[in-house]
């Protein structure tokens, strides 16, 4: 559905090089702070800037050849873009019928009344959770087959941030639809991702199936002794603490088997970030 | 195109009150003055300043990068917003000599077809000039920096008509005074203004194009 190979875009100091893919039936992450690439990677695969190597292709044309047609095909949230505030829900629905073919008025607005947007009301009066679901619930009004969605869920309540994963996994329902997803808060990609890139700084520091990553990666907290002692092939970062050194793995079973006296916490998709973003390479 | 122009129209819509406004000033301006071109202009040249404002909706919060996500390309874009100024522009036209043949009506005066027609015209030609020069220039600095471009633009214009006179002595009167039988003619002003109009248009809308293709948001 999407890939992206060696796609380097500057920004003054800032440098964005990524490589990453999409499979069709999958929900790819991305997951990063604030300012690690996240949307400037997204406007690049939309099209919205120019980048400076490498090569993008989604749903197999690159994006400045993506028509109108190829559009009909992707659902778009941006984290700090959207629908004018001076429009309402009612004006949205023939704006969106001419847009897309297959846009369905009906469950557009029943779905509107289940999540509570009034028809009426201008967009500026909205909250942040209520554009925010609007916004996704456009996007997927039109039988996209492909979502891409920067930041979604920020700023939303939990309950909010449930109600619009829970509109993404039944969006994911067919079977042949993709979804690439950006988040800073890492437990909204936890139990909906395939597989998540962990970006840092304009780089892609880790690429990995969620299931691996919260079944194999551990934090190892070893004394300074048992850090010296430590056989470190399967190290892929380490931190000094005030204990000794945190350690983290993706082989949490070869160190439960061999180093049992080493206490380990259970991976996070938090700790590897900040393993991987801040710990130092063996 | 049709999208973009819906959307358009839904701002339009939701500007009840300054659209109230702009026609409580016209009729005002209808008891006032006896001539019937201050009006149609007036009202022609709002609805074509409202193309400026949608630009500035559009802009606002990001906006434009989102609808770009949308089935619209660049093109398409830059097409809607002419289009959409145009229509609007020919319908305050319209409006403004309705408003006029009214109040004629009421004050109990009859208007000559050729003056209404030249101030439709006029009013459209101006429509046409403004939008010209405003389009680009909002597309490329946006709405802040573009409104102050605007003025850049007037200033120059004023600048090389004067030095164009005073320095180069182009005889711009005997220029004019050999195009009277034009001024004379309503069918030849109207064509020529309208000609005018069009190329500008034209013109501007291929620079329009290149600017959003070139632009990253």
């Amino acid at each position: 559905m999407l890939k992206l190979e060696k796609v380097k875009k500057r920004y003054g100091e800032f440098e964005l090089e990524c490589t990453m893919e999409v499979k069709t039936g999958s929900v790819t992450g991305i997951i990063g702070v604030n300012g690690a690439g996240k949307s400037t990677t997204f406007k690049a695969i939309l099209g919205l800037i120019r980048y400076d190597e490498g090569k993008i292709e989604i749903m197999g044309k690159s994006p400045e050849k993506l028509g109108s047609r190829d559009k009909e095909e992707i659902g778009v949230v941006l984290s700090e873009a959207g629908f004018s505030d001076y429009l309402t829900v009612r004006d949205l629905v023939p704006i969106l019928k001419s847009m897309y073919t297959k846009f369905d008025t009906a469950e557009f607005l029943e779905r509107c009344k289940d999540l509570c947007l009034p028809e009426n009301k201008c967009i500026k009066e909205f909250s942040t959770g209520m554009k925010r679901k609007l916004q996704v619930l456009a996007a997927i009004s039109h039988n996209a087959k492909f979502l891409l969605l920067d930041e979604p869920t920020a700023g939303l309540d939990v309950i909010a941030r449930d109600d619009l994963l829970g509109m993404l996994r039944e969006y994911m329902e067919p079977g042949d639809r993709s979804i690439l997803i950006s988040s800073h808060i890492s437990g909204d990609l936890e139990g909906f991702c395939d597989d998540v890139y962990l970006i840092d700084n304009g780089k892609i520091l880790l690429h990995e199936e969620t299931d691996l990553l919260l079944s194999d990666y551990a934090l190892l907290k070893a004394t300074e002794d048992q850090f010296q002692k430590l056989d470190k092939k399967y190290i892929l970062r380490y931190r000094k603490e005030g204990y000794g050194y945190g350690c983290l793995t993706n082989q949490k079973q070869f160190f439960l088997e061999n180093y049992p006296e080493i206490a380990m916490e259970k991976g996070s998709i938090d700790e590897v970030i900040m393993m991987m973003s801040r710990g130092e390479k063996k | 195109m049709k999208g973009l122009l819906l959307k358009d129209f839904c701002l339009l819509k939701g500007q009840k009150s300054f659209w109230v406004g702009i026609v409580i000033i016209s009729i005002v301006f209808l008891g006032i003055f006896e001539n019937p071109a201050f009006v149609i202009c007036y009202i022609t040249l709002m609805a074509a300043m409202f193309t400026s404002s949608t630009l500035n909706y559009d802009e606002f919060q990001n906006g434009m990068s989102y609808l770009l996500t949308l089935p619209v390309s660049r093109r398409g874009y830059v097409e809607e917003k002419y289009v959409f100024g145009l229509s609007i522009s020919a319908c305050a036209t319209i409006l403004g000599v309705v408003f006029t043949l009214a109040a004629g009506i009421v004050k109990g005066e009859q208007y000559e077809k050729g003056e209404l027609i030249s101030a439709a015209v006029a009013g459209m030609m101006i429509a046409m000039v403004l939008m010209a020069v405003m389009i680009p220039l909002q597309l490329k600095f946006g709405a802040e920096k573009g409104r102050w471009a605007l003025f850049g633009v007037y200033g120059m214009t004023l600048v090389v008509g004067y030095l164009a006179i005073k320095v180069f002595h182009i005889p711009f009167i005997t220029i004019m005074n050999k195009l009277d039988w034009i001024l004379e003619d309503d069918f030849a002003m109207t064509a020529l203004c309208m000609v005018m109009g069009l190329v500008m248009l034209s013109i501007s809308y291929f620079i329009s194009i290149e600017i959003l293709k070139k632009k990253q948001y």
